[in-house]
C-alpha cells in the first residue's frame, strides 16, 4: 500500500483530482499504521505473551523476588517473543536476603514450567493426540502412564512394585521412553 | 585479490585465539552485556555462573568450545553470599537461555539412550520453522 505512493504517470493523467484524494487517503492510512506500530511497541504490558497472577500480599522482598524470578524465567526459557518482553532481573541489593532469594527461585521455577509448556507448543497442541497421555492420566485403560505426575511415587512395598532408586540394581534400566512400556516414572523402567 | 584473501584469513583465524565469551563467534555472548548492576562480587558471580551455565549439558559442543566451568574458590571458602547466590541464579538462567535458543532452532537435546551425537554446528540452527518459532500459533 505504502509503496504505491510513488507517482504513477499514467494514473495521474487519467485520474487527476481523484488521484490526489486517493493519495491523501493512502497517506492517512500509512500514518495510521505507523501510529499503531508505535502504540504496540509502547504497550508491552498489554500484549506481553504471558500474564501470571503472582501473590498480591506479602513482604516487599517476597513480592519483588517472585516477580523478578518469574520474569527471568520467561526471558531464559522462552522463545524470541518472550525475550522481547522479559529480561533477567536480579537485585544485587536484596540477593543476600533469604526471603528475596528464595522467592526469586520459587518464582523462577513456577514460570519456568509455565513458559516451557507455552513457548514451545502451540495452543492447539494441548488437545492433540500427542498430549492425550496427559489428559487421560489416571483414567482406566490408559497404558501410557504408570502414575500421574501429581500422584506421588509409590514406594516399594506399597503396591505396584514401586519405583527403584538408582543404585538398587534390581533389573531396572534407564527410561528412554517417557511414560511408555513398563515405566514407573520418568527415571527408570522394569525390563 | 590476494590481499583480500589474506585479510579474510586473518579475520577468520584471529578470533580462534580467544575461546572465551569475548570471542565474536561465542554463542549468546549478549548475555554478558545483560549484566545487572551491582558490586564487583555480584558481577563476578554473574559472569562465572553464566559461563558455567552455558557450558553444561543443556548446551551443545559449540557452546562448550567457548565456555567452561568457572567458580572462584576463594569466594566460596569465604562464604561470600552475594557471589555464591548470584553464581547459582546466573547458572540456571544462562543454561536455560542456551537450551531455549537451541530449542527455538529445533535443536532439542537428546535424552540418554537416544543414540547419535549432539547436533552439529550447522545442523538446523538457521531453521526457525520448527517449534518455538516466532508467531502467534507458537505462543
Amino acid at each position: 500500500m505504502c509503496l504505491s505512493l510513488v507517482p504513477d504517470k499514467d494514473i495521474l493523467v487519467v485520474a487527476g483530482f481523484l488521484k490526489k484524494s486517493m493519495k491523501l487517503r493512502r497517506i492517512a492510512f500509512c500514518i495510521l499504521i505507523i501510529h499503531l506500530l508505535f502504540l504496540e511497541s509502547c504497550s508491552r504490558y498489554i500484549i506481553a505473551p504471558a500474564h501470571v497472577k503472582l501473590p498480591k500480599y506479602g513482604s516487599f522482598a517476597m513480592l519483588t523476588g517472585t516477580r523478578q524470578g518469574c520474569n527471568s524465567a520467561f526471558s531464559s526459557r522462552g522463545n524470541s517473543m518472550y525475550r522481547t518482553f522479559f529480561k533477567l532481573e536480579l537485585d544485587s541489593n536484596q540477593i543476600e536476603d533469604p526471603e528475596y532469594f528464595d522467592s526469586w527461585y520459587r518464582g523462577y521455577i513456577l514460570c519456568f514450567h509455565l513458559v516451557n509448556r507455552r513457548a514451545f507448543s502451540s495452543i492447539d497442541s494441548n488437545i492433540e493426540p500427542e498430549h492425550a497421555w496427559f489428559w487421560n492420566k489416571g483414567k482406566s485403560g490408559n497404558p501410557k502412564i504408570g502414575w500421574a505426575l501429581d500422584q506421588g511415587i509409590k514406594l516399594p512395598g506399597q503396591g505396584g512394585g514401586g519405583i527403584k532408586l538408582p543404585g538398587q540394581k534390581e533389573g531396572w534400566h534407564w527410561n528412554t521412553h517417557l511414560f511408555g512400556g513398563n515405566c514407573q516414572g520418568i527415571w527408570q523402567c522394569a525390563k | 585479490m590476494r590481499k583480500i584473501i589474506i585479510l579474510l584469513s586473518i579475520l577468520i583465524i584471529l578470533p580462534a585465539c580467544d575461546l572465551t565469551h569475548n570471542n565474536i563467534f561465542a554463542p549468546n555472548r549478549k548475555l554478558f552485556k545483560m549484566l545487572p548492576p551491582g558490586p564487583p562480587e555480584f558481577q563476578q558471580g554473574f559472569l562465572d555462573g553464566c559461563q558455567t551455565g552455558l557450558s553444561t549439558g543443556f548446551a551443545n559442543d559449540y557452546y562448550k568450545t567457548f565456555y567452561k566451568f568457572t567458580k572462584d574458590i576463594d569466594m566460596v571458602k569465604n562464604k561470600v553470599t552475594k557471589y555464591t547466590r548470584t553464581w547459582s541464579a546466573a547458572m540456571i538462567y544462562c543454561r536455560h537461555y542456551a537450551l531455549g535458543t537451541l530449542k527455538e532452532a529445533g535443536m532439542t537435546p537428546k535424552l540418554p539412550g537416544q543414540g547419535g551425537g549432539e547436533h552439529s554446528l550447522f545442523g538446523n540452527v538457521f531453521d526457525l520453522r520448527r517449534q518455538g518459532a516466532v508467531g502467534l500459533s507458537k505462543w
